[in-house]
Order: C-alpha cells, then structure tokens, then sequence
C-alpha cells in the first residue's frame, strides 16, 4: 500500500480534496480504516485526516433537548460527557461497552457513522434514537435520517464526495443490550436498541405506543422491528403481553445465517433481548438480568451467562469464529 | 504532511521518527527499539501495543504513525526501567501482576492512565477499564490486585 496523508484545515478544503477523485478515503480515528488498510482491502492513495478540523468535534445541548455532536468527537468523550448521560442514556451505554478504551480514545463518531459495518454498536442506537446524519459535500449539508443511512456491508447513503459533519439526536430514554460471542468487549453478535420519547414517561412508564426498536449485528444493516412497535400500541404494558407480542413478531423476521452465528441462533438472542430491553422500559424500568437499572454497564467486562451460547443454542461450528 | 518522518515527545525525549505514511506507531517504535510495544492480536483487540498519545491510551497497532506526529508517547520504558521502576511498575512486582509478563507493559499503560484520570477507582473501574487488555495467562486478580496497590501507593506519596 502507499497513499500519501493530506491534513486539510477546513471543511471546505477536505471536501474539496474528497470530491477530487475515488482514490481517497477518509481518515478519522482510523481504527476501522488501519484493519482495511493492513489486510489489504483498500488501496486509496491518499487520505485526508481530519486532525486540522478540531471545530468539528465537541457536544453540544440543543433546544429539543437533544444533542449535536461533532463528527469528530471521540467515542471517549461521548461516554464520559454529561450531555450524553442526560439525554441519550442508549447511546451511552452502548458507548461503556464498544470495543474498548484504547478504541474509544481514537476513534471518532464520524467514522463509526461512515464506516457501514454491520458489527457495530451504535448504528442500532442511532436508528431507534432517529439521529439525523448532518453531512457536507460539494452542494452544501444536508441531513439523512439514521434509518435511511445503512444500506449494506460497507455501504451508506453518504456519497463519495460527502464528509460527515455532524449527528443530531433528539433526546430519548432507552436501553441499549448488547451480546458479545468471545470477549465481553468483543464486536456485537447482536445489538439492540429501544428508546421512547423522554416526555412519554414523566408521569410513571412511558406508554407502549411510541417505542422504537432498532436491532444490528444480525443482518447487513441495522433495521427497525416496525411490526413489533405497531403490536405494542394495542398491548398492555405487562410482562406476559410483551412477551407475547415479541415472541409472535421474532417468529416472522427474515434472519439469515452468518459468519458468527446461525439463523435460528440469531432469532432466539433476539427474542430474549428485545423483551429484556422493552420490559426495562417500559415496565418498571428493571434490567431483567441485573436488577439495579441506573446501574448502566452491567456486565462489567465478565462474561454475563444469560449473554452466550447456552447448551440448547451453540454456535454454527459449535466453537469461535 | 508526507514527509517520511514523525515528529514527536518520546518518554519525555523529542525525537524525530522515520515514518512511511503506511507504518503504523508500533512498527515506528519497533524499529526505534523500543520493546515494551508488543503486537499480539494485530486488530486493537488485546492490548500489548498500548501506547500513552498525549495522555490516553491508543492501540499503537492500528495507529497510524502519522496520526500521532507532534504528540507526546508515553511507554513502559518511560514510567521506569529496571533500579528504578515507577509506582505503577512496583505495585505489579508487588503483587505479582503478570506471569509470563507479555502484556504486563500494555497492562501497566493502561492503569497508568486510569489512576491518573481517577485516582481512587472502585474494582468495577478498574475492571471496565481494563477489559481490553487480555492477559493469556490468567493473572487478572493478581492484576486487579496491583492496580489497587498502585492506587494506594500513589494516595502516600501525594
């Protein structure tokens, strides 16, 4: 491989310099990109690092009560910052467990929005949280809504000659569940994300009509379970109908096999973990597993049983990937 | 920018660095002899090339060198060396923090950034920060426990 790195010191310049040809890549955190560029799976040459662009990183409240958060913020800051804890408890907890430290200090949102793997944590809580993309390209900035930005493997709405500039997120209460197949920091084998608007829930439980549910890690893309949101709108806000309504819509999903785990492997960790997320928010706000709901990261880096295999669901050759 | 050098602050040393745009930090340092930065896992998964860029720790294996110019390093060379180890360093001689002793550097980083963000951190913190730091060998409460040494160590000397 050989590129050269340009550090262009305006937003203009760096999209000046994307829109010049497909050779270029973008360069954040370069955490996703570095593993790309080692196994030889890009050949760019040249990338624009956006370290000369600090007016690009930094969170800031907005009137909604939600957040705008620069592009080039790092996952760090956004897990220790008290605007996220406030206003976007998913996305924080979803930050606690991404990958670990050393990742969260590099990379950037920017990049873990551009990049498009299926295996990442916070796509899911973008999308159920319905964050709006800010991007910048030759024409001006528009916004893309979160659920219309992942297309595929590697694949996003964002165009060559866009550099992401922004995510806007309205504010929400949710949950976010993760499971990991290997290490507890480990790329998520499922994500699922669900959040309610912050006003549904001021007098007691938010009501069930409203609730978003975004799932990722299972298929190319992150998707919402709309089916499931319309069924909790005419369901009582009891353990047994949640269940129920989850167990009939997780029956209809399409869910293929994959790398890390079988269909029937996938459907049953869903199943489990959208009726744990939906009964912490909307029950009575306990994590079904651990009790304590404020307590944010509950698994603490330990292997948490309830989150791997069990002897009735093994893995698609029975070991790690 | 495409120069084919880095320009940084190494274990308090300003030095410059021959760089490609290609090389990654730890292959920089590598080749600087500096051999506390270890690759193992190669994906910023388990921690041996953990290296302090201004303060934080960054998994040098999927860093590239160039992103890291005019910035300060920090290894375990440079919390202290064999006579005179840091407080971190001691606190695992201490307690018998490592057994084969490959990722005791990347360990000793990581702990070293935490206790000086939080210097009086719960066993929960130390765990969640150091859960990306794998430790083949097995030796995490021996590690949990110099952790919390150092804590205390550093409480007397302050």
């Amino acid at each position: 491989m050989s590129f050269t790195i340009t550090e262009p010191s305006t937003v203009t310049d760096a999209v000046r310099l994307i829109a010049a040809d497909d050779e270029t890549r973008i360069v954040a955190g370069g955490t996703g990109l570095t593993l790309l560029l080692r196994y030889g799976l890009l050949a760019p040459t040249r990338l624009v690092s956006l370290r000369n662009l600090p007016s690009l990183a930094g969170v800031a409240g907005t009137g909604d009560g939600g957040l705008r958060i620069g592009a080039a913020t790092t996952l760090s800051a956004l897990e220790h910052s008290d605007d996220v804890a406030a206003r976007a408890p998913a996305l924080r907890q979803a930050l606690r467990r991404l990958g670990n430290v050393r990742v969260r200090n590099v990379a950037q949102l920017g990049g873990a929005v551009a990049h498009g793997h299926p295996q990442m944590d916070l796509p899911p809580v973008l999308v159920a949280g319905e964050a709006r993309i800010e991007v910048t390209g030759p024409a001006g900035t528009r916004q893309i809504p979160a659920g219309e930005l992942f297309l595929g493997y590697y694949d996003t709405a964002i165009g060559d000659d866009e550099l992401v500039t922004a995510v806007h997120l309205p504010p929400h209460h949710g949950v976010y569940r993760k499971v990991t197949l290997r290490t507890a920091e480990d790329w998520p084998a499922l994500g699922v994300a669900v959040t309610t608007d912050p006003g549904d829930s001021r007098d007691g439980p938010p009501a069930t009509a409203g609730v978003r549910i975004a799932v990722g890690a299972i298929g190319d893309r992150p998707f919402r379970l709309t089916d499931l949101e319309d069924a909790l709108a005419d369901t009582p806000p009891t353990p047994a109908g949640i269940a129920e309504a989850v167990t009939t819509a997780v029956a209809d999903l399409e869910i293929h096999d994959g790398v890390d785990a079988s269909a029937e492997y996938r459907r049953h960790l869903v199943a489990v973990h959208v009726r744990r997320a939906l009964q912490t928010v909307l029950l009575d706000g306990a994590d079904p597993d651990h009790g304590d709901p404020d307590h944010g990261e509950p698994d603490h880096g330990e292997p948490d049983d309830s989150d791997v295999a069990g002897p009735d669901v093994a893995g698609p050759d029975g070991g790690p990937r | 920018m495409s120069d084919d050098v880095i320009r940084v602050v190494l274990n308090g040393e300003p030095v410059t660095l021959p760089a490609a745009a290609d090389d990654t930090l730890l292959e920089v340092l590598r080749r600087e002899r500096v051999h506390s930065t270890r690759e193992s896992c190669g994906q910023g998964v388990c921690g041996t090339c953990t290296v302090l860029v201004d303060g934080r720790s960054v998994a040098s294996c999927i860093l590239l060198a160039h992103l890291a110019d005019d910035t300060e390093l920090e290894t375990a060379e440079g919390l202290g060396l064999p006579g005179h180890l840091g407080v971190v360093q001691e606190a695992f001689v201490a307690e018998a923090g490592f057994q084969c002793g490959f990722c005791t550097p990347g360990m000793v980083l990581a702990a070293t950034e935490l206790l000086r963000r939080n210097p009086t951190p719960t066993d929960d913190e130390i765990r969640h920060h150091l859960a990306g730091n794998l430790c083949r060998c097995g030796a995490y409460p021996e590690i949990l426990a110099a952790v919390r040494h150092a804590a205390r160590l550093l409480a007397e000397e302050a």
